[in-house]
């Protein structure tokens, strides 16, 4: 009983002193709840008719998909890691898991400069790494980069035909 | 016994409080960390809760490494260490079981992609593990040796008294 009135009061001195060093930061401080539009990229606008934004639709993708290579088609970046992408992925599209990004700009770089126009996608639904990608990429000044947000759920769902394997462009050791 | 709870408290301490300071100095940064696991509670990311557990933990931390520093309430930080470590371990399982190639955060640096083994969620297992066991093995130890003092003293019947011979 008393190591758990101990152990109480630990977790409830450790909330004072964060709280006591958070309001104290120089750099100013951290709000206690995460603000996940400082993650998001910006909504699209909604269209004059009130409905709400729409996500890139699939058959852009399909027509980026079929295109790849070509000048001025968006270059579609698969967001997930690497075992994710070789079990399947949307044809043509090249695999940048946002986990190595910042440590290697370069396997981006080789993929896509930053005046193309690129497309991401991630597992779908409520995954982050098409959102952490894209702020890497505006952090490398990449201009045109939108999220596929349907991503690789919305794909496989739609019965399009999907590739496997590893990407032929290498992603270091 | 004494020698192995104060050494085992010692070795906990540093690695409780090492692993605190650049966290507390950076918790941008630790945010950045704990969002690269991609926990999810049915099916949605906890993201309400990244910061508060980036200011808040690593005061734990910290709380921990005095306590088991100084003796002052031991048990309690011994049991709030392993509780600790045995979450960072099952962070670590996940983090490999799901293929995450992540920093494990564990001293604050976020830097994804970890090239140094005991960055990574593997490190961060076969890390955790041992000091887990010794985080119990000490609790042990100060239990029995709590119990030890508690208990009281033995009377001996010096011999020859009894029986009434006299």
């Amino acid at each position: 009983m008393r190591t758990t009135i101990q152990v109480l009061v630990l977790f409830l001195l450790a909330a004072l002193a964060g709280a006591a060093t958070n309001w104290l930061r120089p750099t100013g401080a951290l709000p206690w709840v995460f603000d996940r539009r400082l993650l998001a990229p910006p909504a699209p606008v909604t269209p004059p008719g009130g409905q709400a934004p729409a996500d890139i639709p699939l058959a852009e993708i399909l027509a980026a998909s079929g295109a790849q290579g070509q000048p001025g088609v968006p270059r579609l970046i698969d967001a997930r890691h690497r075992e994710a992408y070789e079990k399947g992925h949307i044809p043509g599209a090249t695999n940048v898991p946002a986990a190595l990004l910042p440590v290697a700009p370069q396997f981006l770089l080789m993929r896509a400069p930053p005046d193309q126009p690129v497309i991401l996608y991630c597992t779908g639904g409520d995954c982050d790494e098409s959102n952490r990608v894209w702020e890497q990429l505006r952090a490398l000044q990449y201009q045109r980069v939108r999220i596929f947000h349907g991503g690789w759920a919305a794909w496989e769902k739609s019965g399009h035909p999907i590739e496997r394997g590893p990407d032929p462009l290498p992603l270091g050791k | 016994m004494t020698w192995f709870i104060r050494l085992g408290s010692l070795l906990l301490a540093g690695v409780f409080l090492f692993a605190a300071v650049p966290k507390i100095v950076d918790p941008a940064d630790f945010v950045k960390a704990i969002r690269n696991y991609r926990l999810s509670i049915g099916g949605r990311q906890p993201w309400w809760g990244w910061h508060a557990v980036a200011l808040w933990l690593p005061w734990l931390e910290v709380l921990v490494g005095l306590c088991l520093l100084t003796g002052l309430w031991r048990r309690a930080a011994l049991r709030i260490a392993a509780g600790l470590l045995l979450f960072f371990t099952g962070l670590g399982v996940y983090a490999i079981v799901t293929g995450l190639d992540i920093s494990c955060g564990c001293f604050g640096k976020s830097g994804d992609g970890a090239t140094r083994f005991l960055g990574t969620a593997k490190g961060l297992v076969a890390q955790d593990v041992p000091l887990l066991l010794l985080a119990a093995a000490v609790d042990l130890a100060v239990g029995r040796l709590e119990r030890r003092r508690a208990a009281p003293a033995r009377v001996v019947e010096p011999v020859g008294r009894a029986g009434g011979w006299a």
